[in-house]
């Protein structure tokens, strides 16, 4: 899921690397070593998804738009049926969006305050807060979101706590749910979320709000009209920070989430393990995912020219 | 009313408390302050201040930066609170009501201006804010874009403004929900020399057109002369003086003033007899020491024998090419400095102080005498002013 976010990142920034010829060459490093990891792994998903499906994992290279037609059509089991539209795999999609966005929402609510608060510190003790933030990241995902497995488990710690305080009578379930899924997306992610927003307000011009309640606006009414249209480039940053490595995130639907709640990591994991796999259907997943995410971005880029034209 | 030191807690809003808390000033008293203090964690910022503001005056705000007049500006705006005193609006204690609902707006220095909203949008928010008909604020917003002549500028952005059309703006959106008050805090500060000074006026007309009362805040004198009614001169967190320009200029009440506003020499004297006492005009025979006797005016009552300065301002020294009699001042001419309308000379004056004139360059003052001569010194009649230390 790294190309995605490199990707993402080269439409987010514009480039205006025209006119500085000399420095460009202080960015050949970075190119060759992104190009090479991530240029060359995207055709390879390319080239394998219209490829042939060796049974035992690996591809026999022979034309084939069979990965394709695997995840939007059913041919029945020998596939000699007529076509009709498979909604498996378009559903897996539309679980695993529905779920990020749930867990971007999330990060926002929780996010936003978070950044506000951070950056209307003094000046001295924002980079304590912003260091506190990034804690997490000192341990290695995989132990936080099995840690996190541990934790809520019905006879967890958490649940232990609870019915010993006698806040609830019985366990509340929530390994294998979707709710568990959010969490865990939403704990991975929510420092995506705070730092750019952060960084949004952090620029902001205070006066501005100070002028707006010279003018008679409310605390709520500067908030909603003079801060949020001006952090709006914050925002919809972490937005895209949280959402896409969401959207694809592997570790917490397949720890968190179960059989059940299976999202697109999972489905093009199980695709390159061991000998049941399917490499080109994985590299087809892989390939509309990475479109569904390059539409989104293009999207979003599209409003922000046209935001830009109207100014 | 005695209201000295008692504290303000600004979260207690209560608005039957605000009426109750009504004072006995005139009625044409739009901005009253009674025993003002503001102290932060170990500064003092404002010193127990007390000032009215009548309704419809150009009253300033005038100090050096770190005097107190920007913090006491964010007070009546609403943007800080008070330690000790109290602030009326029109009678009324506004001192727990929060910026928001205070009829009164500010002109800020950096004029922040919305930057994502339109010139007309800009000028509008504060009316939407206070909730007036969309017809009412179309026709001010154009009538406010026509006082500040910037009628063709209505949809552009604040970022394709110049500075002088910024600041047009920023006064614009403050007026345009005719607030009671308007606060001004030193706007003309970012612009360059020649637009400061045609703003001066135009300001000064905008605020004779609309009528509402101004409360400007500047470090620099000539604004502060040009335009107000009243000065009041601010330092270290203390009133200094309230008056007219004139009366701050030629009139200063202590050191800080006369310094401060203006150029002016200093000479230490002993008073040595009170002529004529008429409670604020004195007029005093003063020793210079070392040099001889003067008549001054004072202010205040003072007794035989006080210390202090007599302070002259230099357009009132002429340089006289002969002396005239015995008890004249006399000094040797160092310096002659030319300076387009005036002439600047400096007096080594025969204490060894040093003296500073300016003389006009017109044939009847020119000054004949060159650097080396020894001349005499005349001064214009009142121009002399004792000042205790």
């Amino acid at each position: 899921m790294k190309s995605q976010s490199n990707s993402q990142q080269n439409n987010i920034v514009p480039a205006n690397a025209t006119f500085h010829n000399q420095k460009n060459k202080l960015l050949l490093p970075a190119w060759l070593v992104i190009g090479f990891f991530l240029v060359v792994p995207v055709l390879m998903m390319l080239v394998y998804s219209f490829l042939t499906k060796e049974f035992r994992g690996g591809v026999i290279w022979e034309f084939s738009l069979a990965a394709y037609d695997q995840f939007f059509f059913d041919r029945g089991l020998f596939g000699d049926e007529p076509a009709k539209i498979d909604w498996t795999y378009i559903k897996i999609y539309g679980r695993s969006a529905l779920q990020a966005l749930i867990a971007t929402l999330l990060c926002l609510v929780i996010g936003f305050p978070t950044a506000y608060y951070i950056a209307t510190r003094p000046v001295r003790s924002r980079p304590l807060w912003v260091f506190l933030i990034t804690i997490p990241y000192w341990v290695n995902l995989l132990i936080r979101t099995v840690s996190m497995k541990f934790l809520i488990r019905d006879n967890g710690p958490l649940n232990t706590w609870l019915l010993q305080a006698g806040i609830i009578d019985q366990p509340i379930h929530l390994i294998n749910t979707n709710l568990a899924v959010q969490l865990g997306l939403f704990y991975s992610y929510l420092p995506f979320m705070v730092l750019p927003i952060y960084a949004s307000i952090e620029r902001f011009d205070f006066s501005l709000s100070e002028a707006a309640a010279d003018l008679y606006a409310s605390r709520w009414t500067t908030l909603r009209q003079i801060i949020l249209p001006m952090v709006k480039p914050g925002i919809i940053a972490g937005c895209i920070l949280v959402f896409v490595p969401s959207l694809g995130a592997f570790l917490a639907p397949d720890l968190l989430g179960g059989a059940k709640n299976f999202m697109i990591g999972s489905l093009i994991e199980e695709q390159f393990k061991g000998n049941a796999g399917n490499w080109p259907f994985g590299a087809a997943s892989s390939m509309i995912l990475l479109i569904i995410v390059l539409l989104v971005l293009l999207i979003y880029a599209r409003n922000e020219s046209h935001a830009q034209g109207a100014r | 009313m005695n209201i000295t030191d008692q504290s303000i807690d600004r979260n207690a809003n209560s608005p039957e408390q605000n009426t109750l808390l009504t004072t006995d000033v005139p009625v044409d008293t739009a901005i009253d302050i009674q025993n003002l203090s503001k102290h932060y964690t170990d500064v003092v910022a404002l010193d127990n201040i007390s000032l009215s503001i009548k309704d419809k005056e150009f009253f300033t705000l005038l100090g050096p930066s770190g005097c107190g007049k920007t913090t006491l500006l964010r007070i009546i705006a609403g943007f800080e609170s008070v330690s000790a005193g109290k602030v009326f609006l029109h009678g009324k204690s506004i001192a727990d009501l929060p910026a928001n609902k205070r009829p009164i707006n500010t002109v800020f220095q950096q004029y922040s201006l919305f930057p994502h909203m339109s010139v007309a949008d800009n000028i509008k928010f504060g009316m939407q804010m206070k909730g007036s008909s969309a017809s009412h604020i179309n026709q001010r917003c154009e009538q406010m874009l026509a006082l500040v002549q910037l009628s063709d500028y209505a949809t552009r952005k604040p970022s394709q403004l110049s500075g002088g059309q910024a600041q047009r703006v920023a006064l614009a959106r403050a007026l345009a929900p005719e607030p009671e008050v308007l606060l001004l805090d030193e706007p003309l500060s970012a612009l360059d020399l020649k637009l400061r000074q045609a703003m001066r006026l135009e300001l000064k007309q905008i605020q004779q057109e609309t009528g509402i009362t101004f409360i400007f805040v500047t470090h620099d004198q000539e604004e502060a002369l040009t335009m107000s009614d009243r000065i009041a001169v601010m330092s270290a967190g203390k009133i200094q003086q309230i008056g007219s320009a004139h009366t701050i200029y030629e009139k200063p009440q202590n050191r800080f003033v006369a310094d401060f506003i203006g150029e002016t020499n200093m000479l230490e004297s002993t008073v040595t007899q009170v002529i004529d006492s008429k409670g604020s005009s004195n007029a005093l025979v003063c020793e210079l020491t070392g040099l001889g006797q003067i008549t001054a005016s004072s202010s205040a009552d003072i007794a035989p024998g006080t210390t202090g300065s007599v302070c002259i301002r230099p357009e009132h020294i002429s340089i006289l090419e002969t002396a005239h009699n015995e008890s004249q001042l006399k000094g040797t001419l160092e310096q002659l400095v030319y300076m387009g309308t005036d002439t600047q000379a400096t007096i080594r004056l025969t204490n060894g102080a040093s003296l500073l004139v300016r003389s006009p360059n017109s044939a009847a003052q020119k000054i004949t005498a060159q650097p080396g001569d020894t001349v005499g010194i005349g001064t214009d009649e009142n121009a002399a002013r004792f000042l205790i230390d």
